[in-house]
Parts: structure tokens; C-alpha cells; sequence
């Protein structure tokens, strides 16, 4: 015996979503202009 | 808030009722053949071969890992299709792919065990019919062997440490936040404990 009543919604859950929080990104640093030999 | 984060929307994982056997030591489904696996377990269309879902949840089929949300309704459902003694009741989470069933439940592509219970809530309920009189019905209508004897305590605790879960009692696990926590609405737990 399954579920009784029809499937009403279909959503995507991703595997892990505990907390939503922002993540702090590591700031982009230019690269350093080759020296010329 | 850093440059470059953007919230996404997101959803918990559904979190459902279920009853399962306990068989050799481990969670065997009440309603096909299927031995549950610690972690994640993936659904399977169990429709003949070349029927089957391609990916379950199927549409328009039963198929998929499913969980209702009132223990009460994975009660009813198990004692009207049972003769065996030899359940636990648990909560599982559900994900991936979902298909929800209004106020029933849910069907999911993945789902995990996350805690076993020692209540037997059956046991009070009043279309339970106890393991004696089965056991004398069942010799009545031609069963050779008598339906296996419920699993002891340590039983139980054996599966919960193979599923590495916690095995509580529903009220301890509404006491100590767990069901809330793996995102159990507070209604259902409610529901759980009446």
C-alpha cells in the first residue's frame, strides 16, 4: 500500500542545506606583473 | 555580505514516518523486498523490467523512498497489511527528486534513516490485534510457522548502531529538540506524541 492521495507538488531538495549562510569569499589579488629577466 | 554571493533558494530535506521489519539486524521495507542501507538509499522502480520508472519518483506510480507525515497514518498503514510483530518505527529525510503528496506525505529519490524509536505505539491501538491471537489465527488458517517475535530493546539498539542513529523514545526526542532540529514540523511532532 503506497501513498493515497496524488502526487500534488514536485520540488528539487538538495542533499545537504542545513543553514544558509553567506560564505565569505577570498578577495581576488591581481597578479603580479612579471619582472623582466 | 561579500561580492559575488547570491542567496539561493533552498529547500530542507522532507522529514517523514515510517515503519520498517527488523530482520538479521537490519530495516527491511514492510511493503517489498528491500533491505534498507545505512546513509543514503537511492529509489529503484520495482515495476516489472522494462515498465519501470526511469527515474523514481515516477509520475503516476508508486515508486521511490516515501515517508508520510503523522506517525499515526504510517500506523494505520502498516497494522491493516501485517501480521508480524517485528517493527520499529523511525524518521527518515528525503531528497533529490521529491514528489509530495499534499497532506500525506512524500516520495523521494534519496532518502536516509535518521532516528529509531522504542515505542510501540501499536500496542494501544484499538484495530491492533495482539501477537497471541494472530499467532492462533494464523495456525487456524493454515500458517505453519508463527509470525517472528517483536525485537527486544537490544535489539533495537543493535540497528540503530548499524544505521549509526540515535534510538530514543518519541517523547525524549520531542524533549530534547531532535525531531525539530532534523526538521520535523512542530505539528507533527505534536501529532506524534498525542
Amino acid at each position: 500500500m503506497g501513498l493515497t492521495i496524488p502526487e500534488t507538488e514536485r520540488v528539487f531538495i538538495p542533499e545537504e542545506t542545513p543553514l544558509q549562510l553567506p560564505v565569505e569569499m577570498p578577495e581576488e589579488k591581481p597578479e603580479k606583473e612579471p619582472v623582466p629577466a | 555580505m561579500s561580492p559575488g554571493w547570491t542567496p539561493q533558494p533552498q529547500r530542507n530535506p522532507v522529514v517523514g514516518w515510517r515503519l520498517w521489519y527488523v530482520r538479521d539486524g537490519r530495516l527491511h521495507s514492510w511493503n517489498v523486498d528491500y533491505f534498507w542501507q545505512k546513509g543514503p538509499n537511492k529509489a529503484e522502480c520495482r515495476r516489472d523490467v522494462g515498465t519501470g520508472c526511469p527515474d523514481p519518483p515516477g509520475k503516476r506510480c508508486q515508486c521511490g523512498l516515501w515517508g508520510v507525515w503523522k506517525l499515526s497514518d504510517a500506523l494505520n498503514r502498516v497494522l491493516a497489511s501485517t501480521s508480524e510483530d517485528n517493527l520499529i518505527v523511525g524518521v527518515i529525510s528525503g531528497w533529490g527528486d521529491v514528489a509530495l503528496h499534499g497532506g500525506e506525505g512524500f516520495r523521494s529519490e534519496y532518502a536516509k534513516v535518521r532516528c529509531l524509536f522504542t515505542d510501540r505505539p501499536w500496542l494501544s491501538d484499538p484495530s491492533y490485534i495482539p501477537l497471541k491471537k494472530r499467532s492462533f489465527l494464523s495456525a487456524l488458517f493454515g500458517r505453519s510457522q508463527a509470525p517472528p517475535a517483536p525485537p527486544t530493546e537490544s535489539e533495537l539498539g543493535r540497528v540503530a548502531e548499524y544505521y549509526r542513529v540515535p534510538l530514543l523514545s518519541i517523547a525524549r526526542a520531542a524533549d530534547l529538540g531532535f525531531l525539530g532540529e532534523i526538521g520535523m514540523e512542530k505539528k507533527y511532532v505534536k501529532e506524534a506524541l498525542a
